[in-house]
């Protein structure tokens, strides 16, 4: 138990550092860049459904939804009202979790594929109100001439993007990290494994329900407000269910349940739908096969890799314990 | 601690599971409620713990209406339990499980979890520095970091006792404890149900096992076909006639068979 706080303490700076080494190395190739500051908005994304998903076990395929109301708020707020980039994040994520706990509400009485229905309809719901409000959102057209973020007057770089928004992530991961290992994350969990003994606790099961439903979306909200920035340009095509299957495909893929699951999918779908462009029209196919070879082997997600090399790094500290308590012997 | 049940009705359709039942558990009392397969007991046991309400009666906990309550009101008044088909969190440690008991005793809100306050970091210890004595209390010291679902049968009962204490209960419903044990296990259950008692919470069972629920009990409640038949004293209802014909059957009907 000591021993894994120690190592936690010693692996986690050095993926940092590892981590934020990432856009020095690339800093000239604005390609590469651009899909680094994807990925960041990619792993809130999948960070919030995984809260959802992965901890409270109620399966939501309208993540595209949110992710989308932070990504208009933030950018209608921003172009035509002139607000700061935070100010906008803030009412997004303001919005999100309201619509968030609005459709919570009635949908936390539903399980499983039912609630994955009404999930997937809510998206569609949200993507043809994008998609017809056109006072608002320009309809399918989009939205263009975001602004850019800016400091002084003066427009920011790419690299300086990439570590405000590895600063966005690092300050998510550390809430969700917080909110899991506290009594909220337990009740989560809890309502995931049995319902009926999580009300005998003394745990409000609709409660908690909701709560995950406005946590992830929260964070989509955020995701939203990072896409839409560094992109300068959306429109209701990035919002479809299609797009919350990808997110759905990042978590299952990363592992549900692990603190680093929706990090992990994240960086390995953001990456692979990157590389894969080179298949042109096989994209897609090839990136199915993926998915299925992962889900057929890890079921349990790249996240168990981690798991397997603790597992064999504690039976060998083990082995070794015992060796060395036999010699003293 | 007084819980009162007055004459509970609960229809389900055209089926009366439980009719016109009444009885009382009082303080520092081990309760036994007993009863042929089928006879209402669990039924009662969810109208008690607020997962039915009763189409007809009361459920009275310290002189509070409770019938009404939801789940986990309930569970805020006092009264916790125990599940007849195991209800452990698999996926989590012992440890985990019992600390998810200590939730109503833990301050640890959103706000307070996201500005990481002192206060929210000492009610977390609390909770895991009690768990951690719970676990020692029901005998399964050292499993803290075993995966619940790689327990044995036994040590999960054990564990969702342990669990059902850190939610600081007054009384505690046990849903069939022994079921699933050996005559070991069963004969270290009873010890600790005398010791739960001890520590003055009161203990309200359901029990198929005959020799645990008569040797454990103050008092017992004999349910059939949802009328309470009988209630009093263990060798009083193993002698009560009524009691044993709801049993073994009346020697009639075999005839008429």
């Amino acid at each position: 138990m000591k021993k894994n706080r120690d190592r936690k303490w010693v692996s986690m700076p050095v993926t940092l550092i590892v981590v934020m080494a990432i856009p020095l190395l690339i800093r000239n190739n604005t390609y590469q860049l651009n899909i680094f500051l994807m990925i960041c908005g990619y792993v809130v994304l999948a960070n919030g459904l995984n809260i959802l998903m992965g901890y409270s076990g109620q399966l939501s395929l309208g993540h595209a939804a949110f992710y989308g109301i932070g990504a208009y708020v933030c950018s209608v707020l921003r172009r035509d009202c002139n607000v700061p980039f935070l100010v906008g994040m803030i009412a997004a994520i303001a919005l999100c979790v309201l619509v968030g706990l609005l459709f919570g509400l009635p949908a936390c009485r539903q399980k499983g594929i039912f609630l994955a229905l009404i999930t997937a309809g809510f998206n569609t719901v949200i993507n043809l109100i994008l998609i017809n409000w056109k006072s608002v959102t320009n309809g399918s057209a989009g939205l263009s001439n975001i602004p850019k973020l800016s400091f002084g007057g003066g427009q920011i770089g790419k690299l300086t993007y990439c570590y405000i928004y590895l600063g966005i992530v690092v300050i998510v991961m550390l809430l969700t990290y917080w909110v899991i290992r506290s009594k909220i994350g337990r009740a989560l969990i809890a309502v995931r494994e049995s319902e009926v003994a999580a009300e005998a606790m003394g745990i409000n099961v609709s409660l908690y329900k909701c709560m995950a439903f406005a946590l992830s979306a929260a964070l989509a909200g955020i995701a939203g407000c990072m896409y839409s920035t560094y992109a300068g340009y959306i429109d209701p095509t990035s919002f479809t269910s299609n797009f919350s299957i990808t997110v759905m495909a990042m978590v299952i893929i990363g592992g549900m349940g692990h603190l680093f699951g929706g990090v992990i999918g994240a960086v390995f779908v953001g990456v692979c739908l990157e590389l894969l462009r080179s298949f042109a029209d096989y994209q897609q196919l090839v990136y199915g096969l993926l998915m299925i070879i992962v889900v057929r082997f890890m079921p349990d997600g790249l996240s168990s890799i981690f798991g397997l090399g603790r597992r064999a790094f504690a039976t060998l500290a083990a082995r070794n314990g015992r060796q060395e308590g036999g010699k003293s012997v | 601690m007084k819980l009162e049940i007055q004459n509970i009705t609960m229809q389900f359709g055209g089926l009366k599971a439980v009719d016109n039942a009444s009885m009382v558990v009082d303080a520092d009392e081990i309760h036994a409620l007993i009863g042929p397969n089928g006879a209402g007991k669990t039924t009662l046991f969810n109208v008690i713990t607020g997962v039915n309400i009763p189409t007809k009666g009361k459920v009275i906990f310290n002189g509070k209406d409770i019938t009404k309550s939801s789940p986990h009101q309930v569970a805020k008044e006092g009264i916790t339990r125990t599940f007849q088909n195991l209800q452990i969190f698999e996926k989590m440690t012992a440890l985990e499980n019992v600390m998810v008991g200590g939730h109503l005793h833990t301050c640890s809100n959103l706000p307070n979890v996201m500005l990481q306050t002192a206060k929210m970091r000492r009610s977390e210890k609390n909770c895991h520095d009690r768990a951690i004595e719970l676990l020692a209390y029901v005998g399964l010291e050292d499993k803290e970091d075993t995966p619940a679902s790689s327990l044995p049968y036994g040590q999960k009962r054990l564990l969702e006792i342990a669990r059902a204490l850190a939610t600081k209960p007054q009384l505690l419903i046990l849903d069939e404890p022994a079921a699933g044990m050996n005559p070991t296990e069963s004969k270290e259950l009873m010890g600790l149900i005398r010791k739960i008692r001890g520590g003055g919470i009161s203990v309200l069972l359901v029990e198929h096992n005959m020799k645990v629920a008569m040797e454990l009990a103050d008092i017992v409640t004999v349910l059939d076909h949802g009328i309470v038949i009988a209630e009093g004293l263990p060798e009083d209802i193993q002698k009560n006639p009524k009691v044993i014909e709801a049993y073994l059957g009346r020697e009639e009907d075999e005839e008429d068979a």
